[in-house]
């Protein structure tokens, strides 16, 4: 079960080529400046929430009761990401072609926008649970954690991962260019408000669940 | 354990029976207690520098403050009420709250240094928020862990009313650990 460090270095490759394919796809559906970026951006965005989780990662697992080693946890969080990303990776063509083809956000209006950013979040969203099933059933077979348990670990990775990620990934964007529409686009927003005056990914879910009208959110920034 | 600092989190975390079995027997209490301690000091270090350097004691306090301000009540308590645990064992089972609560800052800390860097002084939700919500997360998780401990051993909840005991003396815990948060201003 050891990993050496070629194995360790063939997971990261794949993990940036599968991720910096999907990042491509996506950014190239409003031009090539974006496509290059978001290809830097979307393996930050995966590496960086496996790292940023490690630790948290590791005292879930032990917590929950999975008899991991920190070796064994990292190499399974790593491996979601992985997963993810080459999942990702093959549906970048899809991306491509769906960004190339949408009708483009004007002035007026978004055109086919939204419903590329929903697609994608579609394909986020299948890549994530594939990967968590394929994660719970890897650490059930070779550790010998009880089905139970093993769900309980991988859904608290992904909860924990998608707090996390979420946020990274609102400091990473723009991703799909919609920022582009006035102005020089910048490589990144950091906490920059959105239209809504959202200025972390928590605003924008509690906006979203709250179901708050966006109007209510100038605050002559 | 204080030889591999790593076993302590395997055993806090992971190894409840022998946690609970190790509490229950009271040969080594007051080691056991003071691994809880320093374990609950150290692991919460790095969660308290990302509050700040000056911080960098308050987690350490917030959690082991308020279990200790709360223990003399458990045994007070518990002794009325069937339980036969010595002083020292108590403070055992009661570090155990801390030093999990610990561990998991410690895990969060890497988080919570991200969502300082990262958030801005939102209007609705701040990096402050992220972090009240994590500490109030890892107190859970010590408190889940404590009940889980007592419950593998019969001398550590030895009646139905020393079931009673604990989930009052966790209520109480939370309330004292939200005011201790308060009062370290850790509440933004």
């Amino acid at each position: 079960m050891s990993l050496g460090r070629h194995g360790a270095l063939a997971q990261l490759a794949a993990t940036a080529a599968g991720g910096g394919l999907y990042g491509f796809a996506i950014g190239a559906g409003k031009n090539l400046t974006y496509a290059w970026r978001s290809a830097v951006k979307f393996p930050l965005l995966l590496l960086g929430t496996a790292v940023l989780c490690a630790v948290a990662c590791f005292v879930l697992a032990r917590f929950l009761g999975a008899p991991l080693r920190c070796l064994d946890v990292q190499r399974a969080a790593f491996g979601l990401f992985r997963n993810v990303a080459v999942m990702l990776g093959s549906l970048s063509p899809v991306s491509l072609f769906l960004g190339r083809t949408m009708a483009r956000p004007d002035a007026q209006s978004l055109g086919g926008y939204p419903a590329f950013v929903g697609v994608n979040m579609l394909f986020l969203a299948l890549a994530g649970s594939v990967a968590l099933v394929l994660q719970a059933r890897t650490l059930l077979v070779a550790h010998r954690v009880p089905w139970r348990r093993s769900a309980a670990v991988v859904v608290s990775w992904l909860l924990l991962s998608l707090l996390v990620g979420g946020q990274l990934a609102f400091w990473l964007r723009p991703f799909f260019g919609i920022a582009s529409l006035t102005g020089e686009p910048p490589f990144l927003l950091g906490d920059e408000p959105t239209v809504t005056g959202a200025r972390n990914f928590y605003e924008v879910v509690w906006q979203f669940v709250t179901g708050a009208d966006p109007g209510d959110y100038t605050r002559g920034r | 354990m204080l030889r591999r600092p790593a076993r302590a989190l395997e055993v806090v975390l992971a190894e409840r029976p022998r946690l609970a079995a190790s509490i229950a027997a009271a040969d080594h209490s007051w080691q056991l207690a003071g691994i809880l301690a320093l374990c609950t000091a150290v692991a919460s270090l790095p969660y308290g520098f990302v509050l700040g350097a000056a911080s960098f004691w308050k987690v350490a306090v917030l959690y082991g403050g308020s279990v200790l301000l709360c223990l003399p009540s458990l045994h007070v308590f518990g002794a009325y009420l069937g339980s036969h645990l010595q002083p020292v064992q108590n403070l055992a089972l009661s570090l155990v709250v801390a030093s999990v609560a610990a561990l998991f800052t410690l895990g969060f800390a890497p988080v919570v240094w991200f969502l300082e860097a990262t958030m801005a002084q939102g209007d609705w939700i701040d990096a402050g928020d992220a972090s009240v919500a994590l500490l109030a997360g890892a107190l859970a998780a010590g408190l889940a862990q404590l009940t889980r401990c007592a419950g593998l051993d019969r001398l550590l909840l030895p009646c139905r009313s020393s079931r009673w005991v604990l989930v009052a003396w966790q209520a109480l815990v939370v309330f004292v650990a939200l005011r201790m948060a308060r009062a370290l201003d850790l509440l933004g």
